[in-house]
């Protein structure tokens, strides 16, 4: 049975009043489950982290319409902590969203806001610190880390708040290499290991083809939304909303659409690989 | 020629105190004129070090850093002039607008140059059309503008004083697709059109290898390989030992190379994978 964690239904937001132009999210519903691990794709001003936003109350619909977490309406000013203790965030700058001076301190800080005891604050930051690999730092100071370790750090927090969902803008948009893949493997294990729902705004393309669904936003509404497979195998429609499909993928619909009798539908590069090396043999 | 000479340039932060940090050990190579040069390595090798002492923001503890021939540490020499002359676009250069207008931004470098406000204005008219930003934004507030605008706008800023040579570290970072293969565009064109020098620093072994006519890859702030792409990404192995991928076709082919199939090793994206697969096999494709 799957779990509906979070619905939106006809959720429309604008910014401002005085500029009216600007609508960012255009009649959206939508609907994530527990549990899932989705990709929120969309080029810059797409309105996918204005949507990331609703999803913790950070912003409510400005019209009629609503967002619904574990049931709870965002509006619901009385409940927003409610919202925020089931749905926790990760933004893009590691440098933004760090407030201790002690690795375990700073984990410790939305526990302690939510007036957990101290014995189980220490077992949780424990818990977040290993989940996320980070343990062996958890006396260090913050600012001494690799934007990796950060953002390692950042999703600790969450991880200590016992979130049920966590929403990730952009969270390696400012790694190198190595620090996104330290971050991305850690959210994978989450989503996977952990049961954890998770929602990764992403430009990376190879990012997103590790999650079970996609969703493309273009001009404040869903373009499309489907498993990996389905979304990058729409390239034509993709590139021209700003996005592209996995280098792999790109090469693969090539080879196909020159005739050559191989999947278009490939995502990931050892799937690529075999594909090659079968029609390369046969 | 070279326009830029690094010669066994060394800098430690922090010199004297507990937390001494050597960030350049010894690093030394030419930058020629009209080159489009990548600086690749990953975090804390001493790329962003390095792009520093191009235009003399940080003074070598030892080595020369040689403009056009003259050292730029050399006691009387004008570094104000040389931060005209080199141009340093930083990383999230957006993140640095503030003036009222994108105009006012991007002529606050060929203001500080002391040219008159009709020369002022032919550079801002020129740099602005040069990242294709619209006339009617220069009017407008930098703050109103979209992420990639803003990017457009802080590198007009810099090219509007026509460096000879321009430096950018990550330019193409956080943007989407569209966006990133846009700067990238532009930068080159730019190049193409003024023969400046241009020097990137990127993450991206990709991005250096479609761009670049020679690569420098650092590690640990040491000088690590300096070549043409093709000379340094045959070095697969090393790169990936020191903590740096390979763009994911490149490795597809050298995946395949070692099941014996005969493909060139320089191969960095999916067109280019495509024409030598279709290429190998329509020779038959065997081993």
């Amino acid at each position: 049975m799957q779990e509906t964690l979070i619905r939106c239904e006809n959720v429309s937001f604008q910014y401002g009043e005085e500029r009216d132009n600007l609508t960012a999210l255009k009649n959206i519903d939508l609907e994530i489950n527990r549990g899932e691990f989705v990709a929120i794709l969309g080029h810059n001003g797409s309105g996918k982290s204005t949507l990331a936003k609703h999803f913790n109350a950070v912003l409510t619909p400005t019209n009629e319409g609503r967002v619904l977490v574990g049931g709870i309406d965002t509006k619901d000013e009385e409940r927003v902590f409610e919202v925020r203790r089931q749905v926790g965030m990760v933004f893009q700058n590691p440098d933004n969203q760090i407030v201790a001076t002690v690795v375990e301190e700073d984990v410790a800080f939305a526990p302690e806001n939510l007036g957990v005891e101290p014995s189980e604050i220490r077992r949780r930051v424990d818990e977040a610190l290993e989940a996320v690999g980070m343990s062996e730092y958890k006396k260090h100071a913050p600012h001494k880390l690799s934007g990796g370790q950060k953002q390692r750090v950042a999703i600790a927090g969450v991880l200590a708040m016992q979130s049920d969902c966590i929403v990730l803008d952009e969270p390696t948009a400012m790694l190198d290499p190595q620090g996104r893949e330290q971050v991305i493997s850690t959210i994978v294990k989450l989503a996977r290991e952990q049961g954890k729902t998770v929602v990764l705004i992403t430009h990376f393309m190879e990012e997103a083809a590790l999650c079970d669904r996609v969703i493309v936003m273009n001009d404040g509404q869903i373009l499309l939304d489907g498993t990996p497979k389905e979304v990058f195998s729409k390239r034509a429609e993709l590139k021209s909303v700003g996005l592209s499909v996995p280098a792999v993928t790109e090469l693969c619909a090539i080879l196909n659409e020159s005739g050559l009798d191989i999947s278009p539908d490939i995502i990931s590069e050892e799937e690529c690989l075999k594909e090659v090396s079968r029609v390369l043999k046969g | 020629m070279s326009i830029i000479k690094v010669s066994d340039l060394t800098y430690c932060y922090g010199k004297g105190t507990p937390f001494e940090k050597v960030a350049l050990d010894n690093v030394s190579f030419n930058i020629e004129k009209g080159e489009f040069v990548a600086i690749i390595g990953h975090t804390g090798s001493g790329k962003s070090t390095l792009v520093s002492h191009l235009n003399g923001l940080l003074r070598a503890d030892s080595g020369v850093v040689e403009l056009d021939g003259e050292n730029i540490f050399n006691k009387g020499y004008d570094l104000r002039s040389v931060r005209f002359r080199v141009g340093l676009v930083f990383q999230y250069p957006e993140y640095q607008l503030f003036e009222e207008t994108v105009y006012k931004d991007i002529a606050f470098g060929p203001k500080n140059m002391g040219l008159s406000d009709e020369e002022v204005r032919e550079r801002v008219i020129w740099a602005a059309k040069a990242l294709e930003i619209k006339a009617e934004l220069l009017n407008k507030s930098p703050f109103e503008l979209s992420g990639g605008q803003k990017r457009r706008v802080a590198i007009a800023g810099v090219i509007a004083m026509r460096p000879e040579v321009l430096v950018l570290d990550e330019p193409a970072a956080g943007l989407d697709p569209a966006g990133r293969d846009r700067v990238m565009r532009l930068i080159t064109d730019y190049r193409d059109r003024t023969g400046s020098t241009v020097v990137i620093v990127s993450h991206s072994m990709e991005t250096a290898a479609r761009y670049a006519d020679k690569v420098v890859v650092l590690n640990n702030g040491k000088l690590f390989m300096c070549g043409s792409p093709d000379e340094v990404f045959s070095r697969a192995d090393e790169i990936e030992k020191i903590g740096l991928s390979l763009p994911p076709v490149t490795k597809l082919i050298h995946s395949l190379i070692k099941e014996g199939y005969d493909l060139p090793e320089n191969i960095y994206t999916a067109h280019q994978a495509a024409e030598a697969l279709l290429s190998l096999k329509s020779k038959g494709g065997e081993r």
